[in-house]
């Protein structure tokens, strides 16, 4: 039998970090070179080396690169607060989409947008999707955080949900410029296919702030798993922890889904896999669920760009399309969590 | 280490919940916190633990207030035990026990401290050959010794625990009793909220006797579980005597006669 220190450490998971690292930067290389136009590598480097632009060089720092950058920061992001979320309300079920963060946060982008704040500054799209992001995720932490039964969570996500839906909505309908609102339509469904090195600076900040937030508190979820009694007599402050968590979701959702429009079930499907490497440990999942997202999101880019469909089919709806099945497949499988 | 509580007053939405309690707690004692249902005891527990705010009052560990002293100092020497022995993931035993050293942790590591901590505690509550299994695989008795080892593990001078024995078979019921009279013989203060009069009246040093937020009395076991108090207090008729020189009581029969 294995010694209590080995069962305590963390090398498989570290291992499995590695490799999931590798697997990301693989798909990353990937993903620069695979599209409608083949590129050459030596033009490339030649092209950025002596400013001496050519198409290669130009499709590459100006297509490719943002794309597959944007692709790492958001689904790193979805796959992380995913984690993150259902470490704080102890529910495997909690992910941006399903529970309405990612709808809410769209709907303070599409108000940033319609109402032409996006234009006097930049940075407004990104900050109206973390504020819709956060007055979410704030509201469903009021309404379904202290219990964890999963009922009360979907029901509270799906009223979320709805409510920013329908906001959505009336704003797009009383746009007074149809172009507009068909832009901001196509925009809702998640894609990837207008990125710029713009938007990957508008997101840095933001994304990179609401990781670290949510890194802090990993270790504090591991003891949440025994409730919040009991975590706060072992010295946990409940009310920094879910600050600090519900506003670094705010932060890396809100700002990913300004940028990308809502790209769902990636922080349902990655942790729910990497669950039971980790030993079920929300502190450890938090790591690799960031880089298995990461990876996912790459992965699915490079799908529909390669899908011969007549127009590139919208990433999100590709998410939507594997994860849906896979969310209901979870609820028939812990159908018995909802009884209590 | 004097750990006391003085004048302590708490209502929930103006229900009153305890009135004016003060006690005293010994280190190197086992304290029983005892009543019928609705007297209050968790509430007191909870209070010690400071998980529960008071209207007025103060909960004093070496003549400090509680609030006063960190998060971190308080789980460091207070460590309590709740009646629910939920986990919301399905960790290994070892991980759960290990949480119990949170309050000792800088970083993610366990130190080798924290590993022989953790080990110790497995034994002390017989759980070591559960060692490796997720807990939700787990029976309730098995549950709530886990979690009693978690509690051992962080090593607190102070242990709090609300109805430690309450999910277990005899033969474990005695195995926990003996193991907490044990840590207060080797020093700590162990204070738990008990529904089982005759293990209060075996193991108990000191009794807390309260009914409907009020202190009924406190003091040596056998005194405040007098035939007068169980017919005042608990509405029942009990029989007791003496089994090598350890008193011991019995519920008969209760004298409600609604």
């Amino acid at each position: 039998m294995d010694s209590l220190s080995d069962l305590l450490n963390t090398r498989k998971e570290r291992r499995l970090g590695v490799f999931l690292i590798l697997l990301s930067l693989m798909l990353f290389l990937l993903s620069l070179f695979v599209g409608e136009f083949n590129l050459n590598i030596i033009n490339i480097i030649e092209g950025l080396s002596k400013d001496n632009y050519n198409i290669d060089s130009v499709v590459f720092q100006h297509i490719r690169l943002p794309r597959s950058l944007l692709a790492i920061i958001i689904g790193a992001s979805l796959g992380l607060s995913g984690a993150a979320l259902q470490g704080l309300l102890r529910n495997p079920l909690a992910e941006p989409g399903i529970i309405g963060v990612s709808a809410s946060a769209a709907l303070g982008a599409v108000l940033v947008f319609y109402s032409g704040l996006s234009l006097t500054f930049p940075l407004a799209l990104p900050l109206g999707g973390i504020t819709g992001a956060l007055l979410s995720v704030t509201l469903l932490y009021l309404l379904a955080g202290r219990n964890s039964s999963v009922l009360t969570l979907i029901l509270a996500g799906v009223a979320i949900s709805s409510l920013a839906g329908s906001l959505t909505a009336l704003a797009l309908n009383l746009a007074p410029n149809p172009f507009a609102s068909m832009e901001i339509f196509y925009w809702l469904m998640g894609s990837l296919s207008n990125a710029s090195m713009e938007h990957v600076w508008l997101l840095v900040l933001p994304t990179v702030l609401g990781w670290w937030l949510i890194f802090q508190s990993r270790h504090a979820l591991d003891v949440l798993s025994l409730g919040e009694d009991t975590a706060s007599t072992l010295g946990i402050n409940l009310a920094t922890l879910n600050k600090k968590l519900i506003l670094g979701t705010a932060l890396c959702v809100g700002a990913a889904v300004s940028v990308s429009g809502g790209i769902a079930f990636i922080g349902l499907i990655v942790p729910h896999l990497l669950r039971p490497l980790v030993g079920h440990r929300p502190s450890s999942l938090l790591f690799v669920s960031a880089v298995a997202g990461a990876a996912l999101l790459l992965f699915a880019d490079i799908i529909v760009r390669l899908l011969p469909t007549q127009q590139e089919l919208k990433i999100g709806v590709l998410t939507a399309l594997i994860g849906a099945p896979f969310f209901l497949r979870l609820i028939l499988n812990s159908r018995r969590a909802w009884a209590s | 280490m004097t750990f006391n509580a003085l004048k302590l007053n708490v209502s929930v939405n103006k229900t009153p919940l305890l009135n004016d309690i003060s006690v005293e707690f010994q280190a190197g004692s086992l304290t029983g916190i005892i009543g019928p249902n609705g007297a209050g005891k968790s509430t007191l527990l909870r209070v010690l633990a400071g998980l529960q705010e008071t209207q007025s009052g103060d909960v004093l560990l070496e003549s400090t207030p509680i609030g006063n002293i960190s998060k971190k100092l308080l789980a460091q020497k207070i460590s309590y035990l709740p009646q629910s022995t939920e986990c919301h993931w399905p960790l290994t035993v070892e991980r759960v026990v290990s949480l119990g050293r949170f309050p000792h942790q800088t970083g993610a590591y366990l130190s080798s401290d924290d590993i022989k901590a953790v080990d110790d505690a497995c034994d002390k509550a017989d759980i070591a050959h559960l060692i490796g299994r997720p807990i939700n695989q787990l029976s309730g008795g098995e549950k709530a010794r886990v979690m009693l080892a978690r509690t051992l593990a962080t090593q607190a001078d102070i242990i709090l625990a609300d109805e430690p024995i309450a999910s277990l078979d005899p033969q474990h019921q005695l195995e926990i009793m003996t193991l907490l009279q044990s840590l207060a013989r080797a020093g700590k203060t162990v204070i738990l909220v008990l529904h089982e009069l005759h293990y209060a009246i075996r193991y108990c040093d000191k009794l807390i006797l309260l009914n409907k937020g009020l202190k009924v009395c406190d003091g040596e076991s056998s005194s405040v579980l007098s035939t007068q108090n169980l017919q005042n207090i608990y509405a029942i008729n009990s029989i007791s005597g003496l089994h090598q020189n350890t008193p011991w009581v019995l519920p008969w029969a209760s004298l409600d006669k609604k």
